[in-house]
């Protein structure tokens, strides 16, 4: 149909696109997956109230009219943390919202914002140590406030209504959405503050993890000879230990800290990380852009970091993910041995509660823990699955090109 | 259409469309390849990687993976039995489903495809070293064959593949039997493959590149063998090859294949002798022949073309000699057609457009294995 | 092979430390050290020096007096079944006894410093500590005891760290026979408990591994704890692979259909779906007097199953449903929990399994030889899909473990997980120790276990 000697007609190269990087390409292809999708709805719902809970669910009013004047309980209750993950959610936001700064740029601003904002806030924030929740319903009852505005969930995690009628174990009603406890605080309440823990140690023990395991793996697997010796019998070691014999040892022992788990969980679920990337880097070695870069006589730091740490990890994502599921599921587990946190409410210690003295069980003390326990443990497994289905084709393309 | 005086293909693959789904849309790996195999010939086909060699061998055996494989049209018709016996029963009418009548093959179901796989056409794959079940020992899977097909008892089939592989030059071939595919090398596997295709005798052989993979002085070993086998049996033989030289030597009949077609077809020495297309020619003139140095090897310029987007007209024009720009080349795809007698060529530079006939090539010669 | 397993055997004995040794020295460097508990409920009842008293005798059973790694030493030594003995192991035949304490009686001054039964256990345990014969042991003791001074000195030799208000007690006495007296105590208390690893002994000995806080040595507690578990998981092990086994291959030959695609999803749930969660809802809703009471709530038996016959049987009460039965019916629930989540990543693997195996060349192959579907899936790709299986056999065991300590302790089954976790309650040492060491062993032993069993579905894999 076209002319003859016109050089359309031959064969022409594929137009060239703007190549994508390959994280990306499976980041992309990974959000198109329905799995992924719902999975991720719900840990946007978890992280939600993760920040959000201190105002989702408090038993200081947000605003009331006292003798004193208009002022807010709320706010003056938040702790720390409270106002360090509200300040860090905030800048977030609006970092995202300059899309043409470079990623990383933005990352080193949040970060230094971060730094900035966490010293300001422990040292100026100091939240009152006693706090008398009754107070409230008691000045609202006595006329000495004249209104007052209540969050949604107008309960504190650990407001234990000590001043009313026994309000134990008391079944979900409009007043208590999903019942209260055997010490009669509200589940709702609990339920939206334990999604902070649920959250903070799936990521931070997993993260601490990666990170052992990724530079320990990346140095056996880089520098091989006596170092990867050394780290595989350690590997050895720490895979013949019954992970779960050393976690309840260590808890025992080592006291009931939310931050101490999250160390905990990281240093016992290493050896996965650590095997994959060690596979991972003997594998890179040994190709051609690796060597160059040696033998262009890049630092050993360079080397690594920027040659063959990209080009590792990307299937280390898949293992986070179903790791993230993990230190969830091992956190309420610990916790639901009566292991875990006591102060701070957790999923898996409520579900341990269900069952009270004497065998008698409190439905909602099951159903609604353990169920956002399975949902959370589902969607990030939902993510995983979806992170590997698109890594593959992903690695069969690359490995064609 | 069937002349008594002349004796019938035993397969004769027409029109044959084969297809597959892919990624990138639907590729046509195979897109009207027209071939016969007379009782006792050795076809020869050769072309470059990609052109659909594999995929026609396999798909007389329906052993397209389906999906992603689809049949797009065409038919194999299969006669096994020789019309010089056939012509008189058939004379005389008694038997209603004549056995000189062919059958077509694609249109047989997965039960009936069982019956005549190994049993009356065997296949060799390309690849000795995947292509054995590593868990078990030689012995477990000729015996496979042999009680699948034939009706005998166990002991009598392990004396079949005894003689199956003392046939195919193994030494010891007893206590061969009880080794594991592992334990043997690419060439010793070659030849299990071809004890295991021949214990059943088929009519029948789709060899499909059975040297590639195995250095030159085993080529040379596995292909004579086959002539010896051949000459002992009388079966005909589908050689699939990259090697001018392997055909030469063994092949009566050539069919050259480009891009899912069948470009140019004759007798080995026809072929040989006149290329007439200008692939044929192209490849010819890249094959070095021993003691001349006269000129330098030629290549054929560009690259085979990708099969989900093939040129229009002549598949082959964007990298032909011969091609001047001419319309006809870029509109209209040639067909086979019969340029001298037993020698087709689908090229519309030869002979000009109107001679010679579009016919589907069928050669009976059977040559080499007398020589 | 065997000259393989016996390598791999001997190689378990560094992981085996290393394994240990970790866990021990968590242990040891934990603020507030071990047993805390214990001690200080002993401690509640009694005060001062009671209290300060028997914490000493925790110190000294234990030797934590000496350095961590000094500790480890000792807990190796009485493992290994190869070491030297410990004074703690050394016993004596009844003549021995009966001998030593004839020469108590004949003595002229010990009959008037304790009753028979004091000096019997002074003397056994000094005969003990100095690795020597009853009967000498009485001279000893009668030296130390006659000459008040040396018996100080000898008492300050031993514990460098005995607090003046105890050799006070003994100096501050009236009479000399009172002072002997509280010598004699003194000396009991110190040596009660002391162990000493006798470097003269070497032996080959059952490995020993120590005394629970609650007294009962912890080799007899996992005789029975770790036969209840290893009874769960050989129960749940077979029912997870062959629902694995069946569901992959289903889904890997309707691959795309509902079938798949549902089965995957549900997978993924199963998978997800926390075994607390599981345990709770069951023995909840099934076992419980609010609902159904369709199983029982808890253990491995009921109390009367040890006079059961051992089938069921239709006798003149009626029904009986026997010792296996009442078992089995004991064991519906936890196998359940155990079994749910387990068989989703086998499925999965085996579907992927079956699949890459059917699209492979040797397939093609087998098909070339006119073999039927069926025979094809079940006699070539059912045997090579199952390799991967194997291999991961080794890591599904420490996944069920896990599951096992939930399980038991939702069904309080006396397993090894419950005498676990109420061992880390109590920071119980040795018992911890000693489910480490047992935990460890059996991963290793699955890991070789796993080994043997792949060279022999494997041909192409052999350890000569
Ligand atoms: N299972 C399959 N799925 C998708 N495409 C296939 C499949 N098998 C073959 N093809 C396609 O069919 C075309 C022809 O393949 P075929 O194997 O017949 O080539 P060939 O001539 O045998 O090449 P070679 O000399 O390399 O063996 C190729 O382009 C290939 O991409
Ligand atoms: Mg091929």
């Amino acid at each position: 149909m076209t002319a003859v000697n016109d050089p359309q007609s031959l064969p022409q190269p594929l137009p060239a696109k703007r190549p994508r990087s390959f994280l990306a390409g499976v980041l992309l292809d990974m959000t198109g997956r329905w799995g992924a999708r719902i999975g991720l709805a719900w840990i946007g719902l978890v992280a939600f109230m993760a920040i959000f809970g201190p105002l989702l669910a408090s038993s200081h009013p947000i605003l009331w009219k006292t003798a004193d004047g208009v002022s807010s309980p709320m706010l003056k209750h938040l702790t720390a943390a409270d106002v360090i993950i509200l300040a860090m959610t905030l800048v977030a936001a609006i970092l995202l919202c300059f899309k043409r700064t470079h990623f990383g740029k933005r990352v080193l601003i949040f970060l230094g914002i971060g730094v900035v904002v966490s010293i300001m806030t422990l040292i100026l924030i100091k939240p009152p140590q006693a706090i008398v929740y009754s107070q409230y319903r008691e000045a609202l009852a006595a006329d000495e406030a004249q209104w007052a505005v209540m969050t949604i969930v107008p309960y504190s995690p650990t407001d234990r209504f000590r001043e009313l009628e026994e309000t134990r174990f008391l079944s979900p009603s409009g007043k208590h959405w999903m019942g209260t406890t055997g010490d009669g605080e509200d589940l709702c309440s609990r339920m939206i503050h334990a999604c902070r823990i649920a959250l903070a140690v799936g990521f931070l023990s997993t993260g601490i993890a990666i990170c052992i395991g990724v530079i320990i793996g990346g140095l056996m697997g880089y520098f091989s000879g006596w170092v990867d010796l050394l780290g595989m019998r350690l590997v050895e070691v720490f895979s013949a230990i019954p992970t779960i014999f050393l976690l309840i040892t260590f808890v025992a022992f080592y006291g009931r800290n939310l931050y101490l788990m999250m160390i905990i969980l990281g240093l016992t679920g290493w050896v996965g990380y650590a095997v994959f990337t060690r596979a991972e880097f003997l594998k890179l070695r040994e190709q051609d852009f690796v060597q160059a870069a040696i033998a262009c006589g890049l630092p050993l730091r360079s080397v690594l970091f920027k040659h063959m740490l990209p080009n590792g990890v990307t299937p280390v994502l898949v293992s986070a993910s179903f790791g993230v599921a993990g230190a969830i599921l091992t956190e309420s587990t610990l916790s639901f041995l009566g292991l875990g946190l006591v102060e701070e409410p957790s999923w898996g210690q409520m579900l341990n509660q269900a069952r009270g003295q004497g065998g008698v069980f409190t439905w909602w003390m099951a159903i609604y823990p353990g169920f956002a326990i399975f949902f959370t443990v589902f969607a990030y497994n939902l993510v995983g699955e979806a992170l590997r289905d698109a890594i593959d084709p992903q690695l069969k393309k690359a490995a064609q090109l | 259409m069937t002349q008594h005086d002349k004796p019938q293909p035993l397969l004769r693959v027409e029109n044959l469309a084969v297809s597959f789904d892919g990624p990138a849309g639907r590729v046509r790996a195979v897109n009207g390849v027209n071939l016969s195999i007379y009782p006792g010939q050795t076809l020869g086909v050769v072309g470059e990687s990609g052109c659909g060699k594999s995929v026609s061998a396999l798909s007389t055996l329906q052993l397209v993976p389906t999906p992603p494989g689809r049949f797009e049209s065409g038919s194999i018709w299969w006669n096994p039995t020789p019309s010089s016996e056939t012509g008189s029963s058939s004379e005389t009418g008694s038997d209603p489903v004549s056995l000189s009548q062919p059958v077509d093959l694609l249109k047989y179901s997965e039960k009936q495809m069982q019956k005549i796989r190994g049993n009356d056409i065997a296949m060799i794959f390309q690849e000795p070293m995947t292509s054995l079940n590593p868990v078990y020992t030689v012995g477990e899977q000729i015996l496979e064959a042999i009680l699948l097909h034939q009706k005998v008892s166990r002991s009598e089939a392990v004396d079949i593949a005894v003689q199956a592989l003392a046939d195919v030059g193994i030494a010891d071939a007893a206590s061969r039997l009880r080794v594991y595919p592992h334990q043997m090398s690419g060439g010793m596997r070659q030849r299990v493959m071809i004890a295991m295709a021949l214990a059943c005798q088929p009519k029948l052989l789709l060899a499909d590149e059975p040297t590639t993979a195995l250095d030159v002085t085993i080529q040379a070993q596995i292909l004579e063998l086959l002539r010896k086998l051949q000459a002992e049996r009388g079966m005909s033989i589908m050689l699939i090859t990259h090697d001018l030289g392997v055909v030469a030597e063994n092949a009566d009949v050539v069919a050259v294949m480009y891009a899912g077609r069948v470009v140019e077809y004759g007798s080995v020495h026809d072929v040989f002798e006149n290329p007439l297309h200008p692939y044929t020619q192209g490849l010819f003139d890249s094959m070095p022949i021993l003691g001349s140095s006269k000129h330098r090897l030629r290549t054929i310029e560009g690259n085979v073309p990708n099969p989900a987007d093939l040129p229009s007209g002549c598949p082959f024009h964007p990298r032909c000699r011969s091609f001047q720009g001419d319309e006809h080349c870029t509109a209209n795809d040639p067909p086979l057609r019969e340029i001298t007698p037993g020698h087709w060529a689908s090229c519309w530079h030869v002979d000009g457009h109107e001679q010679g006939k579009a016919t589907r090539p069928d050669v009976d010669v059977v040559t080499q294995i007398h020589a | 092979m065997l000259t393989y397993i016996i390598r791999r055997l001997l190689l378990m004995i560094p992981t085996l430390i290393g394994v240990t040794a970790v866990v021990f020295f968590v242990m040891a460097f934990a603020p507030g050290g071990f047993g805390g508990n214990v001690l200080n409920e002993q401690g509640a009842q009694t005060e001062g020096d009671e209290a300060r008293r028997i914490r000493e005798y925790f110190e000294r059973r234990y030797g934590l007096d000496q350095p961590a790694i000094v500790q480890y030493g000792r807990w190796v030594n009485q493992v290994s079944p190869v070491g030297f003995l410990n004074t703690s192991q050394l016993t004596f035949t009844d003549e021995q006894m009966q001998a030593m304490s004839d020469v108590i009686a004949a003595d002229d001054l010990l009959p008037k410093l304790g009753t028979p039964r004091a000096l019997d256990d002074l003397v056994l345990n000094m005969a003990k500590y100095k690795d020597i014969e009853p009967t000498d042991a009485v001279s000893v003791v009668r030296e130390l005891l006659v000459d008040v001074d040396a018996g100080l000195a000898w008492i300050k030799q031993l514990s460098p760290n005995i607090l003046e208000r105890d050799l006070n007690r003994v100096t501050k006495a009236e009479t000399k026979l009172n002072q002997q007296r509280e010598l004699r105590s003194l000396l009991q208390s110190q040596l009660a408990g002391r162990q000493r690893i006798l470097f003269s002994r070497p032996a080959i000995k059952w490995p020993d591994l120590g005394q629970s806080l609650r007294g009962r040595k912890v080799t007899q507690m996992l005789a029975q704890a770790v036969p209840v578990t290893v009874l769960l998981n050989v129960i749940t092990i077979p029912i997870i692979y062959c629902i694995a086994i069946l569901t992959g291959i289903y889904a890997a030959r309707h691959r795309g259909k509902w079938f798949d695609i549902a089965s995957g999803f549900t997978m993924i749930a199963l998978w997800s779906f926390p075994v607390i969660l599981a345990g709770v809802l069951l023995i909840s809703y099934l076992a419980n007097k609010q609902y159904l009471w369709w199983f029982p709530t808890a253990g491995l038996h009921s109390l009367e199953a040890d006079s059961m016959r051992f089938l069921p049987a239709f006798t003149g009460n009626g029904f009986e449903r026997g010792y296996l039965l009442d078992t089995i019916w004991h064991l519906v629930l936890p196998v359940f929990c155990l079994t749910y989540g387990g068989f989703a990543v086998l499925s999965k693997l085996m579907r992927g399994s079956v699949l890459d195996n059917i699209r492979s060349d040797y397939v093609r192959t087998v098909r070339a030889k006119g073999v039927s579907e069926h025979d094809v899936l079940f006699r070539h790709v059912f045997r090579n899909s199952l390799l991967p299986l194997i291999t991961v056999a080794a890591s599904i065991i420490p996944a069920l473990f896990v599951g096992s300590v939930i399980v038991e302790n939702i069904f309080s089954i006396p397993g090894m997980g419950k005498l676990g976790v109420e061992a880390a309650f109590m920071k119980d040492r040795e018992l911890l120790m000693g489910t480490t060491l047992i935990g460890g062993l059996i991963g290793l032993a699955s890991e070789i276990m796993r080994d043997v069993l792949y060279a022999m579905a494997d041909p192409r894999v052999s350890y000569e």
